[in-house]
């Protein structure tokens, strides 16, 4: 895997690998870290972001960047911990565009706000949607009660 | 309005799988900006695939889309096996390829007789759409069912490709590379087709990185994926077909595309039936372990992906879906501006996804919010256009 190999060159130790199979290549990532890493694997290693992946957890929500690399033989999973109440991130559309409506799906979905974003109106929901409510959140984390909704 | 005119197109029709509003700002004929708004027909299946358990999710995502039901039953259950690497009998793998290339040759056997129909060719929209019958009626046949077919199962298929459909197959797909052949000399080197599709709605190389689109949209434009090559999975590893790549990017070559791919869908068919090996469709795995797993597949419009993850209980903790037309949909903005409004509904069309609007098509004067055009019209001047060029 090129791309792996030239990410532990580049970012060595900012990089926690996590090899499923040869397909599916799991990095976890600092937040401060993740744009630079990202914008790296898509303009110099010449990847293609496939989509963005938000998952709801106690303690704040888990954005996994999935990017397909080598020459799209490899799916590279970059996940990062966005810290729940602020939920703040950078916002990578600026150099990606095809990340604009990835991004506002997330802050729609789960509340993520992406800073520096263009463009950050509703996409899918409804123009009367209340406030503050995100439907794809785990309703249970909020009460701290188990299971699921 | 210092923009221009506006014209609204949507957001509605009972035709379309997948509703958008798209707002364009007009000077004169010419498009100067455009802005597109999704989500009338948001029903928050990811949400919903958290209280279902995995059988009953692979029979919710086939609905998430009439056209091409089977990519998201493929992308999920690829996604659920990877989570705990259970394996896939191989014939089962080759039913999986059939059934996913039946359904290009009807999706874009049903985009080019559509294209045809917004462009003035009516007969093109006769034959095409005659000629996607009888692989309707071939899913029939083999699932019982002309569109959810339902065929997918973790592990496996649901259904046997038996020796009596064999013969019924081989001829549906005999008539549609026939048919093929012929269109692409028909009309593909029609001086007037060439005149109405060529150089329009270019969507250049860089745009379309910048936009990370998929599929056709984004081979058309020269971008060399498919996820079937890239990443073989199902049968595709095992069966010898090409990569369609044209470097235009505009409707011309998105429709040559979409007609050449139909071809090696049919030559897929074939290899698969002829080196379908005896045995089990399905492996039966009782337990879904805890973990995460990616599903990709390479649907009519482009690359779908499923994301999964599990805590090893019956159903998801979540379930990512991206289909293909959140990506193509968005490169819009790059190839209407320029473009006159005769050309919007054939530029809409061209990425596959938003045909039926184009029926929704309303243009109205911004100063006096007066109609000046219905969607009829908007065809209508699409195909006088054609009739322009004939003369």
């Amino acid at each position: 895997m090129k791309a792996m190999d030239a990410l532990k060159e580049k970012f060595g130790g900012k990089i926690e690998w996590n090899i499923r199979s040869p397909r599916r290549v799991y990095a976890t990532v600092a937040q401060q870290d993740l744009k630079e890493i990202v914008l790296y694997i898509f303009k110099i290693l010449g990847a293609r972001l496939s989509t963005l992946t938000s998952v709801d957890t106690r303690s704040g929500i888990e954005l996994l960047y999935h990017m397909l690399t080598d020459k799209g033989a490899v799916c590279l999973t970059i996940r990062t911990m966005v810290k729940k109440p602020e939920l703040i991130i950078e916002s990578i559309t600026n150099d990606i565009q095809g990340a604009e409506w990835l991004e506002r799906e997330v802050h729609e979905m789960m509340g993520v706000n992406f800073t520096g974003h263009p463009n950050m109106r509703r996409l899918l929901l409804p123009d009367d949607w209340k406030e503050g409510d995100y439907p794809y959140r785990k309703k249970s984390f909020d009460s701290e009660k188990e299971g699921p909704q | 309005m210092a923009k221009g005119n506006l014209i609204p197109i949507g957001p509605f029709h009972p035709l379309l799988e997948e509703p958008e509003f798209f707002k364009f700002y007009v000077d004169g004929e010419t498009i100067v900006d455009a802005e597109v708004r999704i989500g009338y027909n948001h029903r928050g299946v990811e949400k919903l695939s958290e209280i279902k358990t995995y059988d009953q999710a692979t029979f919710l995502v086939e609905r998430i889309c009439g056209i091409c039901s089977t990519s998201h039953p493929f992308a999920f259950t690829q996604a659920v096996e990877d989570i705990s690497g259970i394996e896939v009998p191989d014939r089962a793998k080759y039913i999986r390829s059939i059934i996913g290339e039946l359904e290009r040759i009807h999706s874009h056997l049903l985009w080019v007789g559509l294209a045809g129909h917004f462009i003035g060719y009516n007969t093109v929209f006769m034959w095409a759409w005659k000629y996607r019958e009888p692989v309707l009626d071939m899913f029939e046949a083999i699932s019982g069912n002309r569109n959810h077919y339902s065929m997918f199962k973790i592990g496996g298929v649901r259904r046997d490709i038996t020796d009596d459909k064999r013969a019924g197959l081989l001829k549906a797909i005999d008539e549609v590379e026939k048919f093929c052949s012929m269109l692409s000399k028909a009309v593909a080197d029609d001086p007037v087709f060439q005149a109405r599709t060529k150089n329009v709605g270019i969507l250049k190389k860089q745009d379309a990185v910048d936009m990370c689109v998929v599929g056709p949209v984004a081979r058309a434009s020269g971008i060399e994926i498919d996820t079937r090559k890239d990443q073989p999975y199902a049968a595709y590893g095992m069966v010898d077909f090409d990569k369609i790549v044209l470097k235009d990017g505009d409707v011309y070559s998105k429709a040559v595309i979409r007609l050449k791919e139909t071809m090696e869908s049919v030559k897929i068919i074939r290899q698969c039936l002829k080196n379908m090996p005896e045995g089990a469709i399905d492996s039966d795995p009782r337990d879904i372990a805890a973990g995460e797993g990616i599903g990709l597949h390479e649907a009519p419009r482009g690359e779908v992906i499923h994301y999964i993850l599990s805590n090893g209980s019956n159903n998801p903790q979540r379930h990512k879906i991206r289909a293909p037309s959140t990506m193509n949909v968005a490169s819009f903005k790059k190839t209407v501006i320029g473009e006159s409004i005769a050309d919007a509904a054939l530029i809409t069309a061209a990425n596959d996804p938003c045909y039926c609007c184009t029926e929704r098509m309303v243009i109205i004067d911004a100063g006096t919010k007066d109609v000046l055009y219905t969607g009829e019209e908007l065809v209508r001047l699409c195909q006088e256009k054609t009739e322009k060029l004939r003369k």
